[in-house]
């Protein structure tokens, strides 16, 4: 199988896309971005890393939803691929699998 | 939506230009969105900013499309692509020998001409700037009305700069200053007579030029030290320390030197070698110390904070209270701007040697664009050989944009040829320019700003001389071209119309020319109104004036001397103007500016001078001593309708003399006033007979001047010799513009020529046709150069209108001007409509003789 490498900010641009269901372009993901992890994303950094995504073969792309606040200009509504909802699987799963085995002071519970 | 909620305009161009192609309508898409968001958020300034800043970070300039098949070449490539453009220029230039040489030779002149003017006018902006302080240094200046309008000049009265510097809180340092020259200077019993200053030592603490050794301030507060420059001190005591060393000035003062400077440098509109103490001189004139008198100019520093109108104000108010007149202004000028815009009209700066920097900065430009266009018209001319060149590059690959940019490279690789040899050219040139216009420019390959401008100056060329063929050539259809001929060759127009500009220009330049030197001719030539021919005039000081009496009588008696006067001028230049003159019907608030000068008796005979009414001074009349004689000038400017009898500045007028021209040839004559007072004569003159030997007359009167002032040394000068030399720096000036305008010309016709050869030679077959049909050489002669005669001819008609008319501008300038007449026009024009037709002929004459089989027999 090959093997899927997601750098971090690509792995949370991915992620976003998913939750974002079918309205998922440049403005739609850097606000999403912003809101959920709290911290400040430039558009460009957002935009190439769409882009990257992309020739990877995680995401397509299609366009459309022209409007006048955008000055007649369509969006470009992104898609997981099959290969990227795997690879977000695969990370997932990647995570939970050393989740189990980690010692149980990581967990939290103890309240310390 | 309103205007102001949108982005800013040109970052919106920039995104739409710079941006990535295939993702561009998303981006601005989202961006437009974002922008409103953030508008919400963070309000618009805000929004604005971010949106600016987001724009650069997704612009891709270089980037033409991420989805184009075509990889980005790799550095190496490139690199290679444009050693082979510098290898394929190097190569059209050395098979196109003789086009390359007139491209080269053009441009070198127009460069070499450019330079020159580059280095002159970079000496001038560089006058005066190596004052530290030089933002606040102000020079003192008067307007002072009179009937002819508003005179500005630099000076001041005498208590200005004491009063300026008590009562004034935004004045840092005032420094009067006076020029003096040829005063007698004892040191070590060596007698020199020097020029230089009076100064105050507040001069030397606002104005830099730094000390050698001593502090020249101090020396200049004590009143008896004296400052002198570095070549000064090697001048009067060699390789001795100067620092202690005694200088009798003018024979009773015993200076000290107490400090040596640095030599003034030579971009200085202050020059000195020598700082004698302001004091010295204001213990010796009283006149100092009066309010109305301004012979001396006073320079100030203020303070940053100073605010110079009402300044201006204040000072104008004090001197308006101090002195009798009430109509002068005072305002401190800009000590920066003195030298460039230091001249006034009406009151107000009205430009100075600036004037003469933009019309060389206008000249060097125009040069520059006539080489340009030679390399122009050949390139076009040439295109129907290079045409196939395009069209197979093209069919190989080559874009538009490459080929233009092998073209522009070869304008470039040609400018760049002619800068080398245009700099050599310079450097070897350059001491005569200097020697022939008395400029001091210098070619200093190390500094950065020469350099700089160069550069400039190749690209600039370089763009113009080349982006024409650059967008004409690779515009070419390879089909088009390779399968024959282009028929249609463009351009030939544009063509026509730059070499019929090339010829306004040098037929302009032409004719400026000759009107320039007839103007000169006609002032040199003009009438004096006095007999300046075996006029001889000997400079007397103090001791031989004070037995001037004796030495007038001594002379008058030698033979061969008709008659002797003195007077306290020279004739040629004779002494400054006064204002504030009563005259017999004076209006109020009529001011005139009166020029006076103190003579001796038989003054108008021996300068040769006649009298218009009345008669010259008289012994007999004892009342003489407060007559007066004025000239015709000051008769008509007074209104005066019965001169000989009225009263002008408290002296009766006792004759009036016929207008003689002085100080300014050019200029009108300003009115006169002469006064009776044999006591202050400084010059002694002779009017010697013609066949006489005045060599042996002079030497008797050597002789007894040496007997009373042994230490003078004996000056004369023939008037009329020392007049002509007015003129010698003109004709310097005349030669470098009529130098500069034969090259103009010289660039043009080698443009022609190359040109009408090229032509030729494209039209040699047709030639042949038709001389084997028939046509005789005249008839060939004809076809083949009416198509440059047009040109030059159109140039003709167009520039004489305009030459009048600048012509008519200029002289409009002198108030004694050459009329204009038809064949200083027609001279020029015919002069250059003839170079044209030999150079066009010469090449249709080679054509037209040619026997046809030569060049139908391949065919």
């Amino acid at each position: 199988m090959k093997r899927i490498t997601l750098g971090e900010f690509e792995e949370l641009v991915l992620l976003i896309t998913a939750s974002l269901e079918g309205d998922a372009y440049g403005v739609t993901i850097t606000q999403e971005i912003e809101k959920q992890s709290g911290r400040s994303v430039g558009f460009n950094t957002v935009h190439t890393t769409l882009q990257r995504l992309e020739e990877k073969g995680f995401i397509v792309s299609e366009m459309g939803g022209a409007s006048a606040e955008r000055g007649g200009r369509r969006k470009r509504y992104f898609t997981l691929t099959a290969m990227g909802i795997k690879a977000i699987r695969q990370v997932r799963e990647l995570r939970e699998k050393i989740w189990k085995v980690l010692p149980a002071k990581f967990l939290g519970l103890a309240g310390n | 939506m309103s205007k102001n909620t949108l982005p800013p305009r040109w970052a919106q161009q920039l995104l739409k230009r710079f941006s990535a192609q295939a993702t561009r309508e998303e981006v601005e898409g989202d961006l437009r969105e974002l922008f409103l968001l953030w508008v919400k958020q963070y309000g618009l300034r805000k929004a604005r900013w971010k949106y600016i800043r987001t724009v650069f970070t997704v612009l891709r300039p270089f980037q033409s499309s991420k989805r184009s098949s075509t990889p980005t070449p790799t550095l190496a490539t490139q690199m290679m692509m444009i050693l082979s453009y510098f290898k394929m220029s190097w190569r059209t230039l050395l098979k196109n020998k003789v086009t390359s040489l007139i491209n080269i030779s053009g441009l070198t002149i127009g460069l070499t001409t450019s330079i020159l003017i580059l280095l002159v006018v970079m000496d001038e902006l560089r006058y005066d700037q190596f004052h530290q302080e030089l933002n606040s240094l102000h020079v003192l200046m008067r307007n002072q009305k009179t009937n002819d309008g508003i005179s500005t000049g630099e000076s001041t009265a005498g208590p200005m700069a004491a009063a300026l510097r008590t009562d004034f809180a935004e004045v840092k340092y005032a420094a009067r200053v006076a020029g003096f020259g040829g005063e007698q200077l004892n040191v070590n019993d060596k007698i020199t007579y020097e020029s230089g200053i009076y100064a105050d030592p507040d001069l030397l603490r606002m104005m830099t030029f730094p000390s050698v050794s001593g502090n020249a301030v101090s020396t200049l507060e004590q009143g008896n030290g004296v400052v002198v420059t570095r070549s000064m001190a090697t001048k009067l005591f060699a390789d001795t320390n100067p620092i202690g060393q005694l200088i009798v000035f003018n024979k009773h003062h015993a200076l000290t030197v107490g400090a040596v400077m640095e030599d003034v440098p030579v971009y200085s509109s202050i020059r000195f070698d020598l700082i004698i103490p302001f004091s010295v001189f204001e213990k010796e004139n009283e006149w100092l110390k009066k309010w109305d008198d301004n012979r001396i100019t006073t320079y100030v520093q203020l303070h940053s904070s100073a605010d110079l109108p009402l300044f201006n104000s204040k000072m104008t108010r004090l001197l308006q209270e101090r002195s009798e007149d009430k109509t002068v202004t005072q305002f401190a000028y800009p000590f920066k701007d003195l030298y460039l815009h230091g001249s006034f009209s009406n009151g107000h700066p009205d430009g100075g040697r600036i004037t003469v920097v933009y019309m060389l900065t206008g000249f060097g430009a125009f040069m520059l664009l006539i080489a340009c266009i030679n390399f122009m018209n050949i390139a076009t001319a040439q295109s129907e050989y290079r045409a196939r060149e395009v069209g197979v590059r093209k069919v190989l690959g080559a874009s538009r944009k490459g080929i233009a940019f092998q073209f522009l490279n070869e304008s470039f690789l040609i400018t760049s040829l002619s800068l080398v040899t245009a700099l050599s050219l310079v450097y070897l040139v350059l001491p005569s320019f200097n020697t022939m216009t008395h400029a001091s420019a210098q070619l200093h390959l190390t500094r950065f700003t020469l350099w700089a401008a160069l550069m400039g100056i190749v690209m600039i060329t370089s763009l113009v001389a080349g982006s024409y063929p650059a967008l004409f050539l690779s515009r070419f259809l390879p089909v088009k071209v390779l399968k024959g001929r282009i028929t249609d060759l463009k351009g030939g127009g544009l063509r026509k119309g730059l070499v019929t500009f090339q010829f306004i220009i040098s037929i302009f330049c032409l004719i400026s020319t000759i009107i320039m030197y007839s103007q000169f001719d006609y002032v040199q030539h003009r009438p004096m109104g006095y007999e300046q021919k075996n006029l001889i005039d000997i400079r007397l000081d103090s001791t031989l004036s004070s037995k001037f009496g004796y030495l007038k009588n001594e002379a008058a008696r030698l033979p061969g001397i008709r008659s002797v006067t003195g007077g306290s001028g020279n004739i040629l230049y004779s002494g400054g103007s006064v204002t504030g003159m009563d005259w017999t019907g004076k209006r109020d608030g009529e001011e005139l500016s009166i020029v006076v000068t103190d003579v001796d008796y038989n003054w108008t005979t021996t300068i040769g001078l006649p009298l218009v009414a009345g008669r010259d001074f008289e012994p007999q009349f004892a009342s003489d001593s407060s007559s007066c004689l004025i000239n015709e000038s000051a008769v008509a400017k007074m209104g005066l309708t019965n001169p000989v009898g009225s009263v002008v500045g408290g002296h009766t007028v006792v004759g009036v003399f016929q207008n003689f021209v002085y100080n300014n040839p050019f200029g009108s004559i300003a009115p006169m006033a002469v006064f009776l007072q044999p006591n202050t004569v400084r010059h002694l003159y002779l009017r010697v007979d013609d066949t006489h030997n005045w060599k042996s007359t002079l030497d008797t009167i050597e002789k007894m001047c040496k007997q009373i002032s042994p230490e003078h040394p004996f000056q004369f000068r023939f008037t009329q010799e020392e007049y002509q030399q007015h003129f010698h720096e003109m004709a310097d000036t005349s030669l470098m513009i009529s130098i500069f305008a034969g090259m103009t010309i010289f660039i043009s016709c080698l443009g022609l020529f190359g040109l009408s050869g090229f032509v030729a030679e494209q039209r040699s077959k047709e030639m042949s046709i038709r001389k084997v049909f028939g046509a005789g050489i005249l008839r060939v002669l004809i076809s083949l150069s009416q198509d440059f005669l047009r040109p030059v001819f159109y140039a003709l008609v167009l520039v004489i209108p305009l030459s009048v008319w600048v012509a008519r501008w200029v002289l409009s300038h002198f108030n004694y001007r050459v009329p204009l007449r038809w064949w200083m026009f027609a001279s020029g024009g015919t002069l250059i409509l003839a170079v044209a037709l030999i150079i066009v002929l010469y090449h249709g004459w080679r054509t037209a003789q040619e026997n046809p089989v030569t060049r139908l027999r391949n065919e």
